[in-house]
């Protein structure tokens, strides 16, 4: 690795305690050994024996679709559940166009999450059922089936269905399904690849809510395994036994758990696409006013928020935050999912991850209870079995967009509201969670108390606590975990009570770069707030940051600059940092605020998947793609509540 | 996305419809007894409660809507030339072939000859227990390679004024790792990590190795070698694979003989010619 020296955690500490922090007098020493023997905790003792708190990063995607969701078969999916996970734990497959395909690294786990709405398949002929066997048809198959003649019975069986001439026995019974339930092969197959430990694959699917094309989907994970999964089948929108309205959707999770003691969570995507009406402020989208109820089961159902993926970013869009140089990415504004109504500036603030959290600091105020207190995760919502978010090994969002020299030139989708590109397509997102272990339970712990932190498609490993008492010197220490729950609340936790003495809460953040990956350029705090007058105010800090920049006049700090070869699709790590850390203490805390705080973290340019493309297939570059991207992290806010 | 949603209710209706001949006649739709009683297991499955007399109406009301839209749809050809359509279907036959393929159950010996055959897909990877030091190239530039060998003769001439435990410098991940396997440690180090650190040898300071954020010296504790588990211990795995394999080759066999019913003529020679030339495997 070659890098020209980086910030040294200390001067980092000292610049910005120099610039940002005149009221801090006292700088922190340089570390010396005796103060980093001091700070190791863990050197006498055994370091790892009651640790209670997580030690590793698990990487998965919650929101993958095989060929069994109608509308990835539709578009060419030929592949099904068993290459989703093969795929996902580091297989190498062959895609539905043909292509070999294969992730850098295996991902830790997975949830398929294919549309509730599903038809299912044909008939399962072969469960065994008794009425089946009892038919002699029935019985005859089996056996011949069992002789090797599965071929022959295979075509008898469409040419009777073709005539309409199977016995109503074989396919009415009411104590077996007519169709093979689309939702026990999902059970099953998680079942089957779950590997606690090794590789986690989660029960799940997505309700596919859309109103008159306006998105408000979510995909629902469980906890729990087969036994209490299959007990009911997943929740679908279509009237009378489904429903498009969320709140519909957290009776049935609460039915579900009732019934079965088992647990449910959804998380919700593509706030981008419903037009405004994914994270209202005042009324619903059926025109009822937000009440006690809807907060509180919103809250209760929905701790996380999917706020990157394949159809565009979700953190922010530059009409909100205009002063953020980093919040036109991968923006999809062109209107709601089907493009069948086009987007308005009013519609911005309820689309979007940051101006919800402010508007949950709001509604909280008003009915006391935050609806949009989340955490972030990334996943990629790909329909073509192949969980891949990496720029140079994108697959795309369904089989008619894998890789390919005619991919970028059709447009994605296309309507007299507006059009939306093939290169729009984003190769995006991760979910990262720190959990204490490989399974379904400590991962869906850690996203239900929202130790999560969402990336758009690199794997860096981010810390973020928030306390009282964090100082520069325990950037220094060798395990800044230890500190860092000991003196305060990882990512997606409440600061605790403000001690009286104590003039502003204190943050610490580290991130590490993708070990195959792209140096960082940045981090950042981003912080939110309810002012006294009702209004929400944003600001983002940088806080650490690569090489030797100065903030100019305004506080800008300069770019980290470029080593993208466009035309060779190739980058160099000749900037920014393998590393940054630093406590930052925020320098315009008003104690009688509501606020909340998430840290971004941000990659020097790499190529995007466009730019690979071009190389690969020697097209052009699409006309107005960006040839280089910088990948990011969000995390999950910390909050701070006044008295609390 | 709605669209695909309708087709596939269109779909859905048709295929309850045509295996029952009572409902396929002129203008006359039959809702039979069957039929009432699978509109409200499916409902109890899904609620489940049993629907209320104005629900079940409801339900009975929306499969008639459906019945009635499908055959108008029907009688003005949609059904034609819609390349969804026509893929659903093709898929469905798939399905329905996957379905049947699943019943035979493989003998023991059947199992054990392909676990032999493909020890790659069963194997358990190597595992290591180490504790490492880390020098950051950001943060010593230059100096790592000469820091790292400076503190490899120190840690080894064991003495009391270098402890691992304090030297190099901090790593997110910690210091100390237990049975991790291959796969684990080139995920969190990077791939050339892993395979240099298999070379190493245990029970002293060894290295400096390079991952993806500096240089490493490793202390091997403990290390297995990769093995292949027996068939006792792995036999759902071993039946799920083989089955998986078969499920393939039987839909390959199984569409070509359906393709052999047909007579397929393609009007451009060099395909016809390329096409001719390539075996098959579909």
């Amino acid at each position: 690795m070659n890098g020209k020296s980086s910030t040294r955690m200390g001067i980092a500490v000292l610049v910005i305690s120099l610039v940002l922090l005149p009221a801090w007098a006292q700088l922190p020493p340089p570390p010396t050994k005796q103060s980093l023997a001091d700070s190791y905790t863990g050197k006498s003792y055994s370091p790892y024996a009651g640790r209670g708190f997580p030690s590793r990063i698990y990487w998965g995607d919650t929101h993958l679709h095989t060929a069994m969701s109608f509308d990835a078969g539709a578009f060419g999916n030929r592949l099904g559940l068993d290459e989703a996970y093969q795929f996902a734990r580091g297989d190498e497959i062959t895609s539905s166009t043909g292509i070999p395909a294969k992730l850098s690294r295996p991902l830790d786990w997975l949830m398929v999450a294919d549309h509730s709405d599903n038809m299912g398949f044909f008939p399962d002929l072969l469960a065994g059922s008794q009425h089946l066997l009892a038919d002699p048809m029935g019985r005859d198959w089996y056996d011949r089936i069992q002789a090797g003649e599965g071929v022959e019975v295979a075509l008898e069986i469409i040419g009777l269905f073709s005539q309409g001439k199977i016995p109503d026995s074989l396919m009415y019974s009411p104590d077996s399904m007519p169709y093979k339930s689309a939702w026990q092969e999902t059970i099953k197959a998680a079942e089957k690849y779950n590997d606690p430990g090794k590789f986690t694959a989660f029960i799940g699917f997505e309700w596919t809510s859309l109103i008159k094309g306006d998105n408000l989907h979510r995909v629902v994970m469980y906890r729990d395994g087969a036994d209490k999964a299959s007990q009911m089948v997943a929740y679908t929108t279509f009237p009378p036994l489904g429903s498009p309205n969320p709140r519909d959707l957290w009776k049935w999770m609460s039915t579900f758990e009732e019934k079965t003691g088992g647990d449910v969570l959804a998380i919700a995507h593509n706030g981008n696409l419903s037009n405004g009406i994914m994270f209202p402020l005042n009324e619903q989208y059926d025109g009822k006013n937000l009440d006690k109820t809807y907060v509180t089961e919103r809250a209760k159902w929905e701790p996380a928020y999917e706020v990157t993926q394949i159809k565009g970013d979700g953190e922010t869009h530059p009409f909100l935050s205009p002063e953020d140089e980093f919040a036109d990415y991968e923006t999809w504004d062109v209107g709601n999912l089907d493009v069948s109504v086009a987007k308005t500036d009013d519609m911005l603030a309820g689309e979007y991850a940051r101006e919800a959290l402010k508007r949950g600091l709001v509604i909280e105020k008003r009915l006391g209870t935050n609806p949009y207190k989340f955490g972030m995760i990334g996943s990629t919502d790909s329909h073509t079995s192949l969980a891949t978010a990496q720029e140079d090994n994108f697959f795309g969002k369904h089989s008619g967009y894998e890789p390919g020299p005619e991919r970028m030139t059709h447009p994605f989708f296309e309507s007299e509201a507006g059009t939306l590109y093939a290169w729009q397509q984003v190769s995006s997102g991760l979910a990262a969670v720190w959990a204490t272990e490989n399974t379904r339970e400590a991962i869906f712990d850690a996203i239900a108390r929202k130790e999560i932190y969402g990336t758009t498609g690199s794997r860096m490993a981010v810390r973020f606590f928030g306390g009282w008492e964090f100082t520069g010197q325990d950037i220094n220490n060798r395990q800044p975990a230890f500190t860092g729950y000991k003196k305060g609340v990882p990512m997606g936790g409440d600061l605790s009570k403000k001690p009286k003495d104590a003039a502003s809460p204190t943050f610490m953040v580290l991130a590490l770069r993708d070990p195959i990956g792209a140096n960082l350029d940045r981090i950042q705090i981003i912080k939110g707030w309810l002012d006294d007058k009702g209004k929400t105010h944003e600001k983002v800090y940088d806080v650490a940051w690569s090489g030797e920049r100065k903030p100019d006049a305004n506080g800008k700090l300069p770019p980290v600059g470029n080593t993208v070869d466009v035309k060779n699709a190739n980058w160099t790590n000749t900037i920014g940092a393998s590393e940054l850390g630093t406590v930052w203490t925020d320098p315009e805390f008003d104690p009688k605020q509501k606020a909340f705080y998430y840290a971004r973290v941000i990659e020097i340019p790499t190529p995007r998947w466009s730019t690979y493309d071009a190389f690969r297939y020697g097209v052009e570059l699409p006309k107005y793609a960006p040839t280089s991207t910088q990948e990011r992290a969000y995390t999950s806010p910390i909050w701070y509540t006044p008295g609390s | 996305m709605l669209h695909f949603l309708l087709i596939g209710a269109a779909l859905f209706a048709l295929f309850y419809q045509a295996a029952d001949p009572e409902t396929v006649s002129d203008n006359r739709i039959i809702i039979s007894e069957t039929d009432i009683d699978r509109m409200i297991t499916l409902f109890e499955r899904k609620l489940q409660r049993l629907p209320t007399e104005q629900e079940l109406n409801g339900l009975v009301e929306a499969q008639i809507r459906e019945e009635v839209l499908y055959r108008e749809a029907l009688a003005m050809g949609l059904d034609q030339d819609d390349t969804i359509v026509r893929r659903r279907m093709a898929q469905k036959v798939e399905f329905m072939f996957n379905d049947l393929v699943d019943a035979a159950e493989p003998t023991d010996e059947e199992l054990q000859r392909f676990l032999s055959e493909n020890p790659d897909k069963f194997i358990e990877s190597a595992r290591t227990s180490f504790i490492h030091v880390y020098l950051s190239t950001d943060e010593r530039g230059d100096k790592v390679k000469n820091d790292a060998q400076q503190l490899l003769v120190a840690l080894n001439s064991n003495q009391a004024s270098t402890d691992p435990d304090t030297a190099g410098d901090p790593f997110m991940f910690g210091y100390a790792f237990d049975n991790q396997s291959d796969h684990q440690i080139s995920r969190m180090f990077g791939s050339d990590f892993a395979r240099s650190l298999g070379t190493l040898a245990a029970g002293s300071w060894q290295g400096p190795i390079a991952s993806g954020y500096g240089l490493h010296l490793v202390f091997i504790n403990d290390r297995t070698e990769s093995w292949l588990p027996p068939l006792a211990e792995i036999r759902d795995s071993v039946l799920y694979e083989l089955l998986a394999e078969r499920r393939q080759q039987a839909n390959r066999a199984f569409y070509k003989t359906l393709r052999e019913r047909y007579d397929v003529i393609i009007k451009q020679p060099s395909v016809n010619q390329s096409m001719a030339e390539m075996e098959l495997t579909q």
